[in-house]
């Protein structure tokens, strides 16, 4: 017992470390090397000691975009954790459940009307509920299997990005289209801390939300018979999920496009080292979630002389996984 | 503690009556049996009784209060529920799955620690399958997994405990061990009100019997309301009631003969 308790305490630091210890790692990595002692330097408000262009590399380049990929890794997996639970279905993330699209078409929607910001959030949040509101509809009756809920996404998905193409088609060519399509294909190259002021606090709260209600979590994928016996509001813990989910998305897909798969590999991993329960598999892929987009985003960046868009490289590692899950079968009912 | 369901009635949208005039009520130690053909509305009768489903007329009471009327909360701590062990096999370990249970203790916001884990020990053994707790539900026999379920239904140290065919597809050996469960959850005191297709089971263990069918349900004391002409009566089927003395136990059992046709 006192063993286990130490492992316990032992694997929270390690969670807490992690993402920390692989940032700072991440500052030094780039087409422009920079020695540990600089970068500590640096961080520590010692920047003048170092050269200029040091200095404004990890400043205004490299610092607000491991922030974002920390944010955004970390709420994409937990996101992904509250899909799963909350369908009862292993292969049930943002991008399955045709959110990620609904997001990404209220996005562009803001986009090409010309809007910032703020507004874009908002719509792309409002199209991400509704699609997964759509999901749900058309995915819940007669043949109520695993697969109905994740081909009833797909198709909601495929919907909207139909949707999306039609915008792109609308767009101006000369400088919305291009705009529109790099950032679909999902960088964080653009990353400023004017963008994270704005679209880290939904990704924030959200997180908050499903870390508080980590332990209750465990109840959604259980029959809706048990989880009113459980005294459970069934309704409310459904809607906190959702709402808490949904926003990481739409303020993940408004700063850095479809940056897909995370939700799927990342909970999974955790699963298989970890078991199910919610009250552990939560942090843990919050955790492992924000250290998986740092390094991939660091390889995006750094691998060759231009940039890769990031959603190649994570459906290059997703799509073979997403069919080992499928194959494996599901585990969670 | 005084549980009554007063002249209930229940239909879906539309249709036929599933049941109607249902009328019993249940005290402390008590153990009730539902008996009643498939399509009867047993499962139905149970939701009723835990507020699940609304019935159409009548009223479920604990204590005087009606249950649809009382907060979820306030109403699960003091009624658990046991759905049927081939509903539910999520992956998560015997301990976590207990710890469900408390869920209507906890706060919202609060996650179980060192004392709940201590309450899943004790409840896991007084069950005796204490050897389970770090195993996966999904990894157990179907036996095993209704002991635990109604592990978790008992760590919240409930008064009335509501199992829907707790003994189903399980063999002998297993249905004696939930069976004898019931029997000593009654001695401390526990109502358990419990849906089955054994009418055996029913006379051997409850004081109390509910035979649901169409047009006549029938409610009361279990040796008088369990006879041969009720059994054919709501399950069309002609049977008997025989008796087998075992030392110094008598143990009836009900022996289906053949179809009423």
């Amino acid at each position: 017992m006192v063993e286990k308790k130490s492992i316990k305490i032992l694997r929270t630091v390690l969670l807490i470390i992690l993402p920390i210890a692989t940032a700072i790692i991440a500052l030094m990595i780039g087409r422009i090397a920079i020695s540990p002692k600089d970068v500590f330097l640096i961080l520590t408000g010692q920047g003048d000691m170092v050269e200029t262009v040091s200095r404004m590399t990890v400043i205004s380049f490299r610092l607000p975009r491991i922030i974002l990929a920390l944010f955004v890794g970390a709420g994409l997996s937990v996101a992904g954790c509250a899909f799963q639970g909350l369908f009862a279905n292993p292969l049930a993330t943002p991008d399955t459940l045709g959110v990620a699209s609904g997001a990404s078409f209220g996005a562009a929607v803001a986009i090409l009307l010309g809007f910032n910001a703020i507004p874009v959030q908002i719509s792309s949040f409002i199209f991400g509920i509704l699609a997964v509101v759509l999901t749900v509809l058309c995915g819940r009756g007669k043949g109520k299997g695993m697969t109905m809920i994740i081909l009833s996404g797909i198709m909601i998905g495929s919907l909207f990005s139909a949707l999306i193409s039609f915008v792109k088609y609308v767009a101006d060519a000369e400088s919305q289209l291009p705009a529109i399509t790099y950032w679909l294909m999902g960088s964080l190259a653009s990353t400023d801390y004017k963008s994270l002021i704005v679209g880290v606090p939904p990704i924030l709260i959200g997180i908050l939300i499903l870390f508080i209600l980590r332990w209750r979590m465990n109840l959604l994928p259980l029959t809706e018979d048990e989880i009113k016996s459980s005294g459970t509001n069934v309704l409310a813990l459904r809607a906190a999920t959702v709402l808490a989910a949904t926003a990481i998305t739409a303020a993940s897909v408004s700063m850095c496009g479809q940056v897909g798969w995370i939700g799927l590999l990342v909970p999974h991993m955790v699963r298989m080292r970890l078991g199910s329960n919610f009250k552990t598999v939560v942090p843990a892929s919050i955790s492992i979630g924000a250290v998986f987009l740092i390094i991939v985003d660091t390889v995006a960046r750094s691998l060759t002389a231009s940039e890769i868009p990031i959603s190649i490289l994570t459906a290059i590692i997703g799509a073979p996984f997403f069919i080992y899950l499928m194959r494996r079968g599901g585990s969670f009912r | 503690m005084r549980f009554e369901v007063k002249n209930a009635s229940f239909s879906y949208k539309n249709d036929r009556k599933i049941f109607e005039d249902v009328n019993f009520s249940v005290d402390s130690g008590d153990i009730v049996a539902i008996l009643g053909p498939n399509g009867a509305g047993k499962t139905t009768l149970l939701k009723c009784i835990l507020g699940i489903l609304k019935l159409e007329s009548g009223e479920a009471l604990l204590d005087g209060k009606d249950v649809r009327r009382m907060q979820e909360r306030e109403l699960f701590k003091r009624v658990s529920y046991v759905p049927q062990a081939k509903n539910t096999t999520a992956a998560y370990t015997v301990r976590d799955t207990v710890l469900i249970g408390l869920a209507a203790e906890l706060s919202v916001f609060k996650s179980p620690g060192e004392a709940e884990e201590e309450r899943v020990r004790k409840v896991l053994k007084e069950l005796n399958i204490e050897h389970l707790i770090d195993k996966k539900c999904n990894k157990i026999s179907g036996g095993e997994l209704q002991m635990v379920l109604i592990a978790r239904a008992l760590i919240s140290e409930p008064e009335v405990l509501i199992l829907d065919e707790p003994e189903s597809n399980l063999d002998f050996r297993n249905q004696l061990i939930v069976l004898d469960t019931l029997t000593k959850l009654s001695k401390r005191g526990i109502a358990c009100i419990f849906n089955t297709h054994y009418p055996s089971h029913a006379l051997q263990r409850a004081n109390k019997a509910i035979i649901l069918s169409e047009g006549h349900t029938v409610c009361g004391d279990c040796e008088s309301t369990i006879t041969a002409e009720a059994i054919e009566k709501a399950f069309n089927v002609k049977a008997t009631i025989n008796e087998y003395s075992d030392g110094g136990n008598t143990i009836k059992t009900v022996v289906p003969i053949s179809v009423i046709r």
